[in-house]
């Protein structure tokens, strides 16, 4: 895999979107960019790939501006940096819709050396993506070895479509299940919320992670919790009747 | 496989990896994650019921429905670990 851009790549220009798949895929395989899980590599210019890139340049001894050009050294640097081809092992992701291709989905959640065919994303609009494998996740992985690839696709495919049945961006998946379970509706959930402002009825408590968390005991019979900081800040991650 | 989804509903609620339960939560919060374990372990071959492989899949369910990243699953680690070994141990118990 190499990268060659057809024009700048900055946050502050237009950007080719072929030029942004290149570089999130280049920057992935590198162990910089990790894209949004539910949306695979995109030739979206979002901020975290002009971060990565940023990051990049500082552990190449370039100046960090989160920019490049065709054919400059950053560009240069990054396939200097894929023709060392890095050593050692990757998880195949895939979004996990009906988009994906049936040898993709085969080998999500599979552990795969960088150097085997093919790379994710490499393909055509492949959305695909190489998830690291971290030191503290890599005892469960040898496991996988043991489990046909085939059939960890298969598991790994209906872990996916389970959760692909909630969409709602303020919730976590979990968050939103339990509104559907627990039949709150959008409204009454805002209800909650905004009564129990009126009277008092917010409590901040730290969740068992260390995570801040307001539960919202609502004047409706209805209690929210939300994450107040971190990755699920904003976010409401369960409801119940009280 | 013999292991009912009841089984594993009733272990997530009694370890209460999230704390939503002792926050207040009814009893059956974590019923879409053991629906969903369930389906997902009911594909291995009894062989393939290992608390490796059990705590693999947990650790993609937990990461798909509480949206963590690679710090927060660490930080669930010890009590995904411990879920896997009762479900295996359950397992070998009702073979």
């Amino acid at each position: 895999m190499t990268i060659k851009l057809k024009q700048p790549f900055a946050s502050n220009g237009e950007v080719d979107d072929y030029d942004v798949r290149q570089m999130k895929k280049m920057l992935n395989r590198l162990g910089y960019y990790t894209p949004y899980d539910k949306t695979g590599i995109t030739g979206i210019p979002d901020a975290e790939v002009f971060q990565a890139l940023k990051e990049f340049q500082r552990d190449n001894g370039l100046p960090p501006t989160g920019e490049a050009r065709p054919s400059d050294d950053t560009v240069q640097a990054l396939n200097d940096a894929m023709e060392k081809n890095p050593e050692g092992q990757y998880i195949w992701r895939t979004v996990g819709d009906d988009k994906v291709r049936d040898a993709h989905a085969q080998y999500n959640g599979t552990v795969r050396d960088f150097s085997d065919s093919p790379d994710p994303g490499e393909d055509y609009n492949c959305r695909c993506w190489a998830e690291p494998v971290s030191d503290a996740i890599n005892p469960v992985y040898p496991e996988l070895i043991l489990i046909p690839a085939l059939k960890l696709g298969r598991i790994f495919k209906i872990v996916s479509e389970f959760f692909k049945r909630s969409d709602k961006k303020d919730f976590t998946d979990h968050g939103s299940l339990r509104s559907g379970q627990r039949k709150a509706s959008q409204k009454q959930i805002q209800e909650a919320i905004r009564t129990a402002k009126e009277t008092g009825n917010v409590t901040t408590k730290t969740g068992k992670y260390g995570t801040p968390q307001n539960v919202y005991r609502g004047s409706n019979g209805l209690t929210v919790v939300e994450e107040t900081e971190g990755r699920n800040a904003g976010k409401i991650i369960t409801i119940w009747w009280h | 496989m013999n292991i009912t989804s009841q089984n594993i509903e009733a272990l997530l609620r009694q370890l209460d990896i999230e704390g939503y339960i002792q926050l207040g939560a009814p009893s059956d919060e974590y019923s879409s994650e053991a629906e969903v374990l369930y389906q997902a372990l009911s594909e291995l071959d009894d062989k393939d019921i290992t608390q490796d492989a059990v705590e693999l899949i947990t650790i993609e369910v937990w990461k798909n429905s509480f949206n963590l990243g690679d710090a927060d699953l660490n930080m669930r680690r010890p009590d995904i670990h411990n879920f896997a070994r009762e479900v295996v141990r359950l397992y070998s118990e009702t073979v």
